[in-house]
């Protein structure tokens, strides 16, 4: 037996912990102690991770699709197809007719690799990945205001702030470590502020609970704002020197009186005026706000108008202070930093920059495509332009918004390619699937949602003929002509950091001593950054943007009277394949529910665990209804990990303009009875 | 029974010797510096001055996800077996613990007495049998350890195999078993007799260790309090709404012992049943088919696992379900922990 | 040591269908190279214990016996609800399944001489209940009054028709039957099991009650028991517990420091009653 540490493959939090390996065998784990987030806790996902790993479902070897059914194929056979159809489509297309689904799962150096062999051997900018997803709203949004996009304070300061505000994040159940740092900090005194429609787990501990209405944030957050200014909470000592844009602001403020926001939003005015005054005053303010925030139509507005109450309080850009995205993958923070997106290449720098792109261009060898490339939804909308796909590590076909359509747009492409673990929904779908390996079976680095770089470790061997995903994508690049020669993880690192300003110091030698180090890390001798904007701001100085509020795309109307909203469980991991393949996890949440409000229920004569039938606009489902009252009255909440009643069949593939999200927390549903 | 000593500079010669009939598992550094036990490869892998590991060596004999036995052919899905069956795979080496806690030893003597109960667990014992203790008493308790109010340290009188006090340059060797005796026996050249000032300065050290104790509760008393209803559901309650269902707190402790079974098909004709750790803070550790759970609430949950080590399991045999050991403390996710619940309730 | 987790193989003789999601199956021996069967002898065991079932890639369940240790047989009947179950549903004469067991206490065959026995059973609850009630037949002579009070959902899901039938025709035992919502056909009671008790006599201090059922039932079968002046150590009921083990090992079964599968599954009221909340 032995133990290896490693870094855990489900959240954000990122904890640290060692895989008990007997063998070739994963048979327990392990939390670090002296990691810096785990310290000696892990959630169950963590406790129960080894039951996955080597489960039998794995898959073994590549298969290729053959008159209907899946064949077992040697690695040869199955590069060699890949890259005949892919050469073929682009020569035939055209470069943009190919796309590329990065994965927050996957390590930075495969990313990273992912990005180049979609720019430099498919020659498009068509990557994206599940970012857009949660968190493109932020990434969008916080550039705007800040200059970077990230979580501005790292996990452990929570601790130490007197004041907490968490909106859209039922925090203890999807950062468990951070939802623990929520809990100390309330038991040192800290006031803790909840914004959510459903009562969380949370909201136990918190001095108020706001309820508003699904779809209208930027009401709640304005008015805030307003009481602020009113009150004269208003810090305009730091507006004056390290913000622009304040005055009209301030105009658009006016009219967002406690009463005028009531009505919109349904929180009672002197609510919103006690969660005001206490934000405010605060000496350490850490706003938190996750998926709830981020998944609308009006996503980057959210986090937009966020980013102004930081500003206007200044509470941003101090220790224990400031505005912190909670990113939900384990690695989705280095997806984006490794520019697993349209518009980036690593460390967000531009395609659109000619400086940059030139940058790339000479490193790589290779002419670079400029045009900004489609996100994850365009391209399967586009499904009709885009003509081939290489999936990596992504379940569209269970998580994407609409999922009927999702499926159609996959379908009808003529090439479908799909590296994955399991046997996925969208595997199913594909030509070809390669057999990728689990985090316990290669060597790399992930980043979590405080920005810490740290290390992969690998502790076993492949199951059967699987590979590291880095190597398989080194392996097909050659056969398509562009040799990628990496001898390790290490040395695709290394050129990461060659060629990333904010990775710039981090290398596999600095990890290895370390519980890894958060970017920004410009060099070598660069200690990492807690947190981000100390004295001046990423982009220099801190932009108000004015917002309005607009209500969500899809209100309830006669015909569909409930909005509903979906999101994860704690047990479960966003489509279930690796958790549903845990039995203790499985078990605790064997199947799908609606939650709803026991008044809307009882109207509707639904007795508590009684079977009903979910229609949207888009689909229908058939659901266990839970019935309670955690959750307000005209709501209802699906939890869209189980694929026999797949919330994602209901939800409302509407965009947000600027960042292209979907708006998975708001669409509206119909719920009827089932007849005995 | 005699007393012995070894000198530190003995220790690694005497562990390199045992090493090469033993499979050796010890207090080693892990990558993150953090202390675990684990098969050592040289005698300089063993670190001896630690603070308590993260977790007890328990899965040394109850693994946390363990193969029972396995089946193959076709007769587990259609018709009469011919030749092929079931095969358990459990194979034992002989062991050595070297440097284990009083608490986690106690730990291992109270999971005897339970997997004893009615039926002998083969599974447990095979690799129990196998298996030599020597104990490393605490000198210095940590934070969280109350073993001294639990009973089961900072040194234990017996049960023990072999049991060291750390005396600065040497360690005083106590003999508690047949096993213990034999061991020592045969390296004896690696020991010599303890002298009466050698002795007596072991009593003092025993004593000092146990004055630095800064958690102390009261077993007995908490225990009365909780049978005779004397504990608000309130109190229940409160702990229920930051318990995070982790299951954490079951898989470090000690003398956690609860599992569940399940069946892994790992080809056509093939497949094996598996048993990995459970934690009674799970909603389906006693959801039954039909949705019906005799503990659907957090809070019977959370109630039940204090009730059962500090009511439950004293009454069924005689031992508390805690040795003291702070894991829990350590490891909870919402600051639950066995001795703030105690002082909670003793208030 | 014994291997306590390694299941003996049998396979199944014969199916029966009870009612649409209630099937009984009768085991047997199974002899083959390699194995050692403890069937080889036929099991010993007392009604109300039961065996661990595997359907081998599925999982483990526990079954009481429903047969009686006086007859040839061995049978457990089963009722369709989630994995193993189903599985089970699913198999046809001939098939391999594995057995462990007989665990648990059973009922106290000993002390109930010259008693009079009642019986209180609901839905597939009759199931251990049966293997007593044809034990006590056999054994007629030794027995006083035997009052059987069954009730089901509908008249679909009373089991053991036929063998309900034979009660019905002997002299010697009373049975009366209800359910809770009645077809067109059906001429009995209606209600649950509980609005039987106004309909018969029993002289508490002659009689010894045993009670089987669903979770719900158990405790207002109980509260009717000790209204009608049966003493706590009289009333025994079977209680069900998510169980995996079977042998007192991985403490899913546990009620307060009680543990259903070595302790139980059949309990007097007197030993759980301050375990209330619980059960
Ligand atoms: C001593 C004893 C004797 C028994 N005797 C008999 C008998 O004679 N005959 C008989 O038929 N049964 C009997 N049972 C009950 C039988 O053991 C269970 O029905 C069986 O274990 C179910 O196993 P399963 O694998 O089919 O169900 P599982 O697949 O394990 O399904 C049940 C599990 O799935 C989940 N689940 C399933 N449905 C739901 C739902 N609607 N809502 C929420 N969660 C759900 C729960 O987690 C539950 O634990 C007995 C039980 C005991 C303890
Ligand atoms: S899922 Fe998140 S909180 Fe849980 S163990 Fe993994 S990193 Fe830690
Ligand atoms: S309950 Fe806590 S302190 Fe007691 S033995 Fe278990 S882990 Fe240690
Ligand atoms: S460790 Fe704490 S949070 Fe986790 S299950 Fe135990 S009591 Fe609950
Ligand atoms: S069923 Fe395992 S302890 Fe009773």
């Amino acid at each position: 037996m032995k133990k290896i540490l490693t870094t855990c493959t489900y959240c954000g939090c990122g904890c640290g912990l060692y895989l008990q390996v007997e063998g070739n065998e994963v048979i327990g784990v392990t939390p670090s102690r002296e990691h810096p987030i785990s310290r000696g806790s892990l959630c169950v996902k963590g406790w129960n991770i080894h039951e996955f790993i080597q489960h039998p479902d794995r898959l073994r070897t590549p298969l290729i699709k053959k008159k209907g059914g899946f064949e077992e194929v040697s690695w040869d056979e199955a590069f060699n197809l890949i890259a005949e159809k892919f050469k073929r489509i682009k020569k035939r297309f055209g470069p943009d007719s190919l796309g590329v689904l990065a994965s927050a799962k996957c390590t930075n150096e495969e990313n990273y690799l992912l990005s180049k062999f979609t720019r430099a051997v498919l020659g498009t900018n068509n990557i994206d990945h599940c970012a857009r997803l949660c968190h493109s709203s932020t990434v969008v949004g916080l550039a705007t205001a800040f200059g970077s996009g990230a979580m501005t304070n790292s996990i452990n300061e929570i601790e130490e702030a007197d004041c907490i505000l968490v909106a859209g994040s039922n925090t203890t159940l999807q950062h468990p470590q951070i939802g623990s740092r929520i809990l100390n900090a309330v038991e040192k005194g800290a006031s803790l502020i909840v914004v959510d429609p459903r009562t969380t787990q949370l909201v136990s501990f918190a001095l108020l609970h706001l309820k508003p209405r699904p779809g209208t944030d930027v009401a709640w957050i304005n008015g805030m704002m307003h009481v602020i200014l009113k009150k004269g909470l208003a810090n305009l000592d730091f507006v004056k020197k390290r913000t622009e844009n304040f005055p009209a602001l301030k105009r658009k403020l006016a009219k967002f009186t406690p009463q005028y926001v009531e009505r919109i939003t349904g929180i009672p005015k002197e609510d919103l005026k006690e969660a005001a005054g206490i934000y405010a005053r605060a000496k350490r303010a850490i706003l938190i706000y996750s998926m709830g925030i981020t998944q609308h139509v009006t996503g980057t507005d959210n986090v937009l108008s966020l980013a102004n109450l930081t500003l206007l309080t200044s509470h941003v850009g101090r220790p224990y202070t400031g505005l912190n995205p909670l990113r939900g993958q384990n690695n989705v923070q280095g997806a984006c930093d490794m520019g697993a997106l349209p518009d980036f290449y690593s460390g967000y720098q531009k395609v659109s920059n000619a400086p940059c792109r030139r940058k790339f261009e000479r490193a790589w060898n290779v002419k670079l495509p400029q045009n900004k490339g489609l996100t994850i939804i365009e391209m399967v909308r586009e499904a009709g332009r885009i003509k081939g796909m290489y999936i990596m590590g992504e379940n569209p076909a269970l998580s994407d918004p609409d999922i009927t359509h999702t499926v159609e747009a996959l379908k009808s492409l003529d090439f479908l390619v799909v590296q994955d673990i399991f046997l996925t929904e969208t595997a199913q779908l594909a030509d070809v699937v390669l057999p990728g390996a689990s985090f316990a079976e290669k060597d790399g680095s992930f980043t979590s949602t405080e920005r810490r770089v740290q290390r992969v470790r690998k502790s076993i061997n492949p199951v059967g003929e699987a590979k590291a995903d880095w190597e398989i994508i080194c392996d097909l690049s050659k056969k398509m002509g562009y040799p990628l020669n990496y001898e390790s993880p290490e040395e695709v690192m290394e050129e990461i950091a060659l060629l990333t300003p904010i990775y710039g110091g981090i290398y596999y030698d600095r990890l290895e001593k370390t519980f890894g180090l958060q970017w920004p890390c410009w060099n070598k001798k660069h200690p990492g950054t807690t947190f981000l904007h100390r004295g001046s701001f990423s982009r220099g100085k801190g932009h108000f943007t004015p917002i309005d509020y607009k209500p969500a795309k899809e209100l309830p109307s006669k015909k569909y009277s409930f909005i509903l909203t979906t999101g994860r469980l704690y047990y479960h991991w966003h489509t279930g394949s690796m958790t549903r393949r845990s039995s203790t996890l499985h078990r605790e949440y064997p199947e799908g529910f609606i939650e709803m409000n026991l008044q809307d229920a009882q109207r509707l004569g639904i007795k508590n665990k009684e079977m009903v039938r979910v229609i949207s606009r888009r689909g229908k489902i058939t659901i266990q209804a839970l019935v309670g009252e955690l959750i307000i009255p005209g709501t209802v909440f699906i939890p869209f990990h189980f694929k026999e009643a797949a919330a994602n069949l209901l939800t409302n593939p509407v965009l947000d303009p600027k960042a292209k999200i979907p708006e998975y927390k708001v669409c509206a549903v119909r719920i009827e009875r089932i007849e005995r | 029974m005699r007393d012995w000593i070894l000198y530190k500079e003995h220790t690694f010669p005497l562990i390199r010797r045992l090493n090469k009939h033993f499979e050796i598992i010890a207090p080693v550094e892990g990558k993150g510096g953090d202390i675990v036990f684990d098969p050592i490869t040289s005698e300089h892998d063993v670190v001896l001055d630690f603070t308590n590991t993260i977790m007890p060596p328990k899965r040394f004999f109850f693994p946390q996800f363990e193969t029972l036995f396995s089946w193959k052919g076709k007769e587990f899905t259609l018709a009469p077996p011919r030749g092929a069956g079931l095969t358990v795979p459990l194979k034992t080496k002989r062991r050595i613990i070297f440097g284990i806690r009083p608490c986690d030893f106690s730990g291992i003597l109270f999971l005897d007495g339970y997997y004893a109960l009615a039926y002998e667990d083969n599974y447990y014992f095979t690799r129990r049998n196998n298996t030599l203790f020597i104990l490393l008493g605490c000198n210095e308790p940590q934070e969280h350890c109350f073993c001294l109010s639990a009973g089961t340290g900072p040194f234990l009188k017996r049960g023990f195999d072999i049991q060291l006090t750390d005396l600065k340059d040497r360690y005083y060797v106590q003999i508690g078993s047949r096993k213990g005796k034999e061991l020592i026996e045969r390296y004896d050249y690696f020991f010599r007799p303890a002298s009466r000032e050698e002795k007596e300065e072991n009593i003092q050290t025993v004593r000092e260790a146990e004055r630095k104790f800064k958690e102390e509760v009261d077993f007995d008393l908490v225990a009365k309090k909780m049978e005779n209803e004397e504990v608000p559901e309130s109190l229940w309650q409160e702990l229920a709404v930051r318990c995070q269902n982790c299951g954490g707190c079951s898989y470090v402790c000690p003398t956690c012992f609860c599992f569940n079974l399940i069946d892994r098909v790992t080809g056509k004709e093939e497949g094996k049943r598996m048993r990995t750790w459970d934690s009674c803070t799970f909603s389906g550790y006693t959801r039954m088919a039909g949705g019906y759970n005799p503990r659907e609430e957090k809070k019977d949950r959370v109630k039940r696992r204090f009730y059962h080590k500090l009511v439950y399991e004293p009454q069924q045999f005689g031992m508390h379900g805690c040795v003291g050991c702070g894991r829990c403390v350590t490891t909870c996710l919402g600051n639950i922990n066995m001795p703030r619940v105690m002082h909670e309730i003793m208030k | 040591m014994k291997n306590i987790y390694l299941p003996q193989l049998g396979k199944i003789k014969r199916v029966q269908k009870e009612t649409s999601d209630v099937k009984t199956f009768t085991l047997a021996p199974l002899r083959g190279a390699g194995f050692t069967f403890f069937l080889k002898e036929k099991i010993k065991f007392i009604p109300g214990q039961f065996l661990e079932i595997s359907v081998f890639g599925t999982g483990e369940a526990p079954f009481s016996i429903s047969s009686s240790p006086t007859q040839k047989d061995l049978q457990i009947s089963i009722k369709d609800v989630g994995s193993v179950t189903s599985a089970l549903h699913n198999l046809r004469k001939g098939q391999v399944i594995g057995l462990r067991g007989p665990f648990g206490n059973g009922f106290p065959i000993k002390d109930i001489r010259g008693y009079d026995i009642l019986f209180v059973g609901g839905g597939i609850g009759l199931a251990p209940l049966r293997s007593l009630i044809n034990y006590i037949l056999d054994k007629r002579k030794n027995f006083e009054r035997i009052i059987i009070l069954y009730g089901a959902k509908n008249p679909e899901e009373l089991v053991f028709k036929d063998e309900l039938k034979g009660w019905e025709r002997r002299k010697d035992v009373e049975l009366l039957v209800t359910v809770d919502e009645g077809d067109g056909k059906w001429k009995r009671n209606v209600g649950v099991v509980t609005t039987l008790f106004e309909k018969i006599k029993v002289n508490p201090k002659k009689a010894f009650a045993f009670v089987c059922g669903p979770p719900v039932m158990i405790p207002f079968v109980i509260e009717g028991l000790v209204k009608i002046g049966l003493k706590d150590e009289r009333i025994f009921a079977n209680l069900e517990r998510y169980m995996k083990c079977g042998v007192g090992k991985c403490g899913h079964c546990n009620i307060g420091p009680k543990y259903t599968c070595l302790d139980g599954p059949v309990f007097s009221y007197k030993e759980i009653k301050g375990l209330s909340k619980e059960f």
